[in-house]
């Protein structure tokens, strides 16, 4: 996703959680299809619930999150799931202000089933385009603009995380 | 929210005063009983007299044609209540969702609403970013007061 320089940043992650039209039901229906444990499933999905806030102004930054998040998955099928999911909130959670307090619990949910994914992968010979760096390195392509944006937002405004009920 | 708050919310009042108006539903059906047991010449069912008294059955005479034909008409009468019962709580609850979704869904913003806050928008929006972002006040994607917000917070630090 792209957006024209011209565009302020809090306004563009406005307008992409616009387009992040996602139901926690699709999360975690996509995510379960995936072979990924109910128990990560649902605490993934929770993630809709992050917001933060810059002044008046309320950004659902976890819905850009996970909508993004299943753009790269469905357009990297190839990749272990798990290790992609890793990469995916490994790299957001180092990269992003703010929101790191709310995936880094997740990380070590997800740390277990990576372990197993990329062990599955590897016992099936199908790690050839998953490598872990690859992966990693596709991810921060692929978020590039949100972690961008988001740092650009931090460094302008006074922003803080929350998460709503 | 307490017991009383929650009791008092328009929603629940609604299902409140949707289950008396079952109620009345299950009475009238109940309520024909006695009329289609007169009908059909029969009033005594002496096997169902506790549940005649509780329905209100007026006990006449006792004749045994009478007592299949008014068993009959009886049970038809009960199960026509029941029918009307199970018909009323499904309409109520069904109307209190649909009620429900009406009051939460949000009003579309009128056009000179959107066009307003995307001129005020353009100094912050690429021409492409303008036209989605009326698209998506159009369509609830972004609503207009979190527009609003986020516009404030741009012309705050601008």
């Amino acid at each position: 996703m792209k957006f024209d320089p011209k565009t302020n940043p809090l306004l563009a992650l406005t307008l992409a959680s616009g387009d992040a039209r996602i139901t926690r039901e699709e999360v975690i229906d996509y995510l379960l299809e995936q072979g990924i444990p109910h128990h990560l499933a649902y605490r993934i999905a929770g993630l809709l619930h992050v917001v933060i806030r810059v002044g008046d102004a309320t950004i659902r930054i976890g819905r850009v999150i996970l909508h993004q998040m299943l753009e790269f998955l469905r357009k990297n099928p190839g990749m272990a799931i798990g290790a992609a999911l890793g990469a995916v909130f490994g790299m957001l959670s180092f990269s992003v202000p703010l929101i790191g307090s709310f995936i880094g619990p997740l990380l070590t949910a997800i740390g277990a089933f990576i372990g197993a994914a990329i062990g599955h992968a590897t016992d099936r010979d199908q790690l050839k385009n998953s490598f872990p760096f690859v992966v990693v390195d596709a991810a921060a392509e692929f978020f590039s603009w949100l972690v961008e944006t988001v740092k650009a937002i931090t460094a302008e405004f006074r922003v803080t995380a929350a998460q709503f009920a | 929210m307490n017991a009383l708050q929650r009791l008092l919310h328009p929603e629940n009042t609604a299902i409140a005063m949707n289950v008396t108006g079952t109620s009345l539903c299950a009475a009238a059906g109940i309520a024909a009983a006695p009329g289609l047991a007169a009908a059909t010449g029969a009033t005594a069912i002496p096997f169902i007299t506790a549940a005649g008294n509780l329905v209100g059955l007026t006990i006449l005479s006792a004749t045994p044609i009478g007592w299949f034909l008014g068993t009959a008409a009886a049970a038809g009468a009960i199960g026509y209540g029941a029918i009307k019962l199970a018909e009323c709580i499904g309409g109520d609850l069904r109307e209190s969702r649909i009620d429900s979704e009406r009051r939460n869904r949000p009003v579309p913003p009128s056009e000179n609403e959107v066009k307003n806050i995307v001129h005020h928008a353009h100094r912050f929006l690429g021409e492409e970013d303008q036209t989605r972002l009326a698209e998506q006040l159009r369509t609830g994607g972004v609503g207009i007061e979190e527009a609003r917000a986020a516009l404030r917070e741009c012309e705050r630090h601008a």
